[in-house]
């Protein structure tokens, strides 16, 4: 369910329209990886000008009043132009989780800063074991006299770079994959005792292990309740799985596309590509696919409220389906354009190793089938 | 004793003297590769050592004739000596594809002056070969090739553009498809012909894949002479010559489906990364998809065992190299796509230190260019169906 | 290590069983059969052709009357006998029963194999309780009394049930529903009181049936090796058997591809034969490349039983894995490429397709045997 109007909408989507196409083409891209490592300043801003960064937040705190589900025609543009800026994670995530907490002080003192484009936080959730389970987390916070002490390490840290502070998700108690005794802390990135070792991931994102030796970090600084951070952390989770989601459907629509123009264009044989019947088939295979996990999308849009925390199997189904989906796309986008899909110069094999990454984040496809079968078991209405 | 059992004995104790210990190892990234050529560096002294023993030998080309600088060695012979090598895990000396591929075509097909030409060197590592094929019109459809070779008399003149030429960069010589006749059909007015990779008028430039680095480049032909004494076989008859060499080409890149000796297999990496239950994998879904894995990966080497069995044994259908290429790069393919899934988001890390498992991502993407190079796996499945079932 | 590659005798008993089938048990042979809702359900006219042949005794040492050709022998007649759907009790009497008989048959209980060999007695293995393969899980029970047994249970799927003189049967003399400890084999005579053998018509229009035994008395001589110990037995059974039926699946697939091409070469849609559409042409393509695949893992594995290999056992579920998936898609492309004659009755490719599946699933389908594989591969 979205909140915003059809015009506010129609505005959103015309204004990345906008931006994507004067300063988001593909040679444009390369050229902010090269030099910006995928971030480029000035854009960041923009979104923050343009009030993009503020779409799912309440009035109150400066935002547009939207949900979640409002910023999906915005990931699905971004998905067009690959777009690397860190919006998921600092709105999708980091940000829906300050906002969610029950910590308002600390709501306070950080959505301003997010929204206006200031203050850029992101989250530290992922570990070496967790396999795409959010709840399976080892990095350690043991209560003591002046606050907490965190230990542990968070891998794949994503966009650390030009991060002010970070949201990381710890377990004060309870078995390592339990949803009780979770507790998410929020915390300068340049605390002692953290330390941020980055790489390059293959979708051209920045990732980065952060570990923590003995981080101390004072009670004021903890989001929900103590060991109560659970069902936020799994609600924003889902919300920020749609907006993967739509990105991927964005990359999806525009292999798609292109593939289709290129075996039109392409000769072989004297005739063009898209003449062999294999290949229509392949395309319309693909169209298929495409259109499945487009349907599966509005449907679980419209029945999803982001705001609730009770979407788990819907969305499990969701990304299972736009994993398969993906592969399937990707790999017959590289296929059909032969040998030039290879090439690091033409666009497609980016598409590809987006949409691979996509596939990945947030557990892949085989972590939700998983789930969706272990609710199954627990009976019709779970599902 | 036979004289094979002497042959044998011989070439053990030969290897035993000859063969450095450094050179005793497999190699463990491609750095150790020697590949030769005019602008080598040798890697170590040890290196160069073993090349000129093996080529002083004609061990390079173990079964070239010997008047060409070969070994002169019988199939049983050579055999023989590999099994020796593969004893003390002797690596080959030299990576060639001047010993793959134009010398088998020249030994077949070319002069004999050709022959004495270019066999030693290669047979020697002194001349390093690339092949210029593919162009950027002319892929699937290779024979619409048309990087043109004009007749002026003593020498050709040819002007074009080859892609995906393998080392082109690093090459000596180059063997080339060239259209000398564009006014008859399409297969009878092509060439093969050699030049050096020096002649004024070539230039490359590398490609990078999707993957990272390659060997790829493109190889621009401006004006280069080439001369009429450099033609293999016959002008305009250079097609059927390719479809030799083609043939080949496909058997070595469909072996990619193998697990090389001394690699972990994936259900090991399978173990390592979920842990075992009860002593199965920890995870049902990737256990089961592994499992039909493991099927398809042992139906595959048994496949290619057949195949070589029953081609030695005079019995066997021709064209199975293309069901082999369509059948091995599949299966490749679907190797690296468990392996994404088994590290997850670990998979992803495109660079870093002191991470497990380095290159996977790079692996990964390069792969899927094994279902198109060497012929798509679209192109072989039309190979099939037209030349084994008759269809089409 | 030995070639892929068939002597030259295996490759004359091929043409010799290929010959025999085809004029001697063609397709339309089964057809008959199941319309006339045949009693035996086999032609003996086939039958004593094929026994003629030597064919019942392949696996059969010569004290006895057979051959002793051996598992690729045997198993390029199984091949054959795929491609022409023809019913016989040559699986069940000359593979299976044979088999149990030369593993762990006392000298006495042997006697049977010189009339197996003659075509006159015929066997059937009774050892799976519920749809899905599960040698393990016996309830069946065989209750000591005095010197002999009494049986208790119910078995299912038993091919060639209705016409077997010797019932092989797997029955518990210790242990838990599903322990491998505990299991026996017993050789039954389906006439003894208490054992109802009811005949049930499969997809196929094969022999096959339900056995019932409610305190059936057997003596001590009927107790097919040692006590409790027959589940060692029973694997080594089911793994040629497995081998065979891959080797049947192998020709049954081959039959309905090379069927499905003719079909393809003949019949015209849009002014041009099917043949000439790409997209089918890779379907079939990717089929005959799948069909390569398969008999690689045949011939593997029947010479690994041949060898006694140690690795016989991966090597048969290897085989019947394989065929299983192969023969599933080879089936149901046959139908789908023939178009809508695939469905009727009148042609033949329907048969394939409902011969498929149960061969597939007796004795363990590719699901079964995948993870058996990988099981026995330490995963």
């Amino acid at each position: 369910m979205t909140c915003l109007n059809a015009e506010t909408h129609s505005m959103l989507d015309h204004s990345v329209d906008q931006f994507t196409e004067s300063e988001y083409r593909f040679e444009q891209r390369q050229h902010i990886q090269l030099q910006h490592q995928g971030q480029a300043p000035k854009h960041w801003q923009h979104f923050a000008d343009m009030g993009w960064l503020g779409i799912a937040f309440a009035e109150e705190q400066g935002g547009l009043g939207g949900d979640i589900a409002d910023t999906l025609g915005l990931m699905r543009r971004f998905g067009r132009a690959l777009v690397t800026e860190p919006y998921v994670v600092v709105v999708g995530l980091a940000g829906q989780l300050i906002a969610g907490g029950s910590n308002e002080t600390l709501s306070e003192t950080l959505l301003p800063g997010i929204i206006c484009g200031e203050r850029r936080v992101i989250l530290a959730g992922n570990e070496a074991d967790a396999r795409g389970n959010p709840y399976c987390i080892g990095v350690l916070a043991e209560a003591d006299d002046s606050g907490y002490r965190l230990s542990g390490e968070k891998t794949e840290v994503l966009f650390a770079r030009g991060a002010s502070e970070l949201v990381v998700s710890t377990r004060s108690s309870g078995s390592w994959c339990s949803p009780e005794g979770i507790d998410l802390f929020v915390l300068p990135l340049d605390t002692p005792g953290v330390t941020v070792t980055e790489y390059p991931m293959m979708d051209g994102h920045r990732g980065a292990n952060v570990s923590f030796d003995g981080v101390t970090v004072d009670a004021s600084r903890r989001l929900t309740a103590a060991g109560a951070a659970g069902p936020l952390l799994a609600r924003v989770q889902q919300g920020a799985t749609l907006m993967l989601v739509a990105e991927a459907l964005g990359i999806m629509e525009t292999l798609l596309d292109k593939t289709l123009a290129y075996t039109r264009a392409r000769k072989q044989f004297g005739v063009a590509l898209a003449e062999f019947q294999v290949l229509q088939h392949r395309m319309a295979d693909m169209y298929i696919e495409l259109t499945n996990t487009e349907n599966l999308f509005r449907q679980t849009v419209a029945r999803v409220d982001t705001s609730q925390g009770d979407a788990g199997a819907r969305i499990s189904r969701l990304k299972a389906r736009m994993g398969l989906a993906g592969r399937y796309i990707g790999q017959q986008a590289i296929q059909l354009h032969g040998g030039i899909g290879m090439t690091d110069e033409l666009d497609i094999g980016h598409y590809f190793k987006r949409l691979t990454a996509l596939d990945i984040l947030m557990g892949g496809t085989e972590f939700h089938i998983k789930q969706i079968w272990q609710q199954s078991l627990a009976g019709p209405a779970a599902v | 004793m036979t004289d094979l059992d002497s042959f044998r004995e011989q070439t053990r104790a030969w290897l035993e003297e000859n063969c450095p210990q450094s050179m005793r190892s497999p190699f463990r990234s491609d750095k150790d590769v020697c590949w030769g050529g005019r602008r080598w560096t040798f890697q170590s002294e040890d290196q160069r050592l073993w090349l000129e023993r093996m080529a002083d030998k004609g061990w390079t080309a173990p079964d070239w004739p010997t008047e060409y600088g070969g070994g002169g060695l019988s199939r049983e012979e050579h055999k023989i000596l590999l099994e020796e090598m593969a004893r003390i895990q002797a690596r080959p000396p030299l990576n060639s594809f001047g010993i793959w591929m134009i010398g088998p075509a020249l030994l077949k097909f070319g002069s004999e002056a050709l022959k004495q030409q270019h066999l030693p060197p290669i047979v020697r590592g002194e001349i390093r070969w690339c092949q210029g094929y593919s162009e950027p019109g002319a892929g699937s459809d290779l024979a619409g090739l048309q990087t043109r070779a004009e007749d002026k008399g003593d020498h050709f003149i040819v002007n074009g553009q080859k892609i995906w030429t393998s080392y082109a960069d690093k090459s000596d010589w180059m063997f080339a498809l060239v259209r000398t006749n564009p006014d008859v059909k399409k297969q009878e007015g092509i060439s093969l012909v050699l030049f050096d990779m020096e002649t004024p008028g070539v230039s490359t430039r590398p490609i990078k894949l999707i993957s990272g680095q390659s060997p790829f480049c493109e190889t621009f032909l401006d004006d280069v002479r080439v001369e009429k004494d450099q033609v293999v076989g016959e002008v305009d008859k250079g097609w059927s010559i390719a479809k030799y060499l083609l043939t080949h080409e496909r058997s070595m890149i469909g072996n990619m489906g193998s697990t090389a000796a001394g690699q972990k297999t994936l259900p090991q990496h399978a173990a390592e990364a979920l842990g075992l239950e009860h002593g199965k994998l920890a995870d049902p879904m990737l256990r089961a998809e592994i499992a039909d894995w493991a099927v398809e990966a042992q139906a595959y080497e048994l496949t290619a065992e057949r195949v070589r069995d029953q081609a030695k044994a005079g019995q066997g259908v021709g064209n199975t190299s293309a069901m082999l290429k369509y059948a091995g790069t599949e299966l490749n393919k679907r190797r690296h796509e468990l392996m994404i899934a088994l590290y997850g988001s670990d998979a992803m890390i495109w660079e870093g230190e002191g991470w497990r498992e380095q290159g996977l991502p790079q692996q990964w993407a390069r792969s899927k260019g094994n279902s198109i190079e060497g012929g798509t796996s679209e192109i072989q499945l039309n190979i099939i169906a037209k030349n084994i079932l008759g269809l089409g | 290590m030995q070639k892929l590659v068939l002597t030259e005798e295996q490759q004359m008993l091929r043409d010799a069983a290929h010959s025999l089938f085809q004029e001697q048990g063609p397709v339309s042979q089964l057809r008959k059969l199941r319309d006339d809702k045949d009693e035996l359900g086999y032609a003996p006219s086939f039958w004593s052709q094929a026994v003629e042949l030597g064919l019942a005794g392949t696996l059969i040492p010569e004290s006895h009357g057979g051959s002793s050709f051996g598992h690729v022998g045997m198993g390029q007649v199984m091949e054959e006998g795929g491609r022409t759907l023809t019913a016989s009790p040559l699986f069940a009497t000359g593979v299976l029963g044979a088999s149990a008989l030369m593993l762990a048959g006392s000298e006495q209980q042997q006697k049977r194999l010189s009339d197996m060999t003659a075509g006159s007695h015929f066997t059937a293995l009774a050892i799976d309780e519920s749809g899905r393969h599960a040698p393990s899980r016996v309830t069946t029970r065989a209750e000591t009394k005095g010197d002999g047994y009494t049986l208790n249970g119910h078995k299912t799927y038993v091919v060639d049930g209705h016409i077997a003189h010797t019932l092989i049967v797997s029955a518990r003399t210790g242990g838990a529903d599903r322990d491998e400890n505990g299991i026996s084999l017993f050789l039954v005579d389906p006439k003894a009181t208490g054992v109802t053998v009811t005949r049930t018509i499969m997809a196929d229009g094969r022999n096959a049936a339900m056995v019932d035994l409610k305190d059936v008395a057997v003596e001590a001589d009927a107790l097919l090796g040692k006590a409790g110990e027959g589940y060692a037995t029973l694997q080594s059974v089911l793994d040629i058997g497995n081998a065979h039926l891959a080797a049947e699946l192998l020709g049954l697939a081959s039959e309905a591809l090379d069927r499905t091409v003719v079909y393809m070469q003949e019949r015209k849609q849009f002014g041009v034969r099917i043949g000439s559409f790409q997209a089918l042409q890779h379907r079939v393509a990717h089929l005959w490349s799948d069909l390569e695949l398969l008999k690689s893992c045949v011939l593997k594995a029947l010479m690994a039983l041949d060898a006694d290999d140690s690795d016989a056992s991966a090597l048969a579920s290897l085989a019947k894995a394989k065929a299983s998936k192969v023969a599933e898609l080879a089936t149901n492309e046959g139908v789908q490429l023939h178009g809508g004659m695939g469905m009727t009755d009148e042609y033949d490719i329907g048969l394939y397709l409902k011969r498929a599946r149960p061969v597939q699933l007796l004795l363990g389908d590719q699901r079964y045997h995948a993870d058996r594989y990988a099981t026995l591969r330490g995963f």
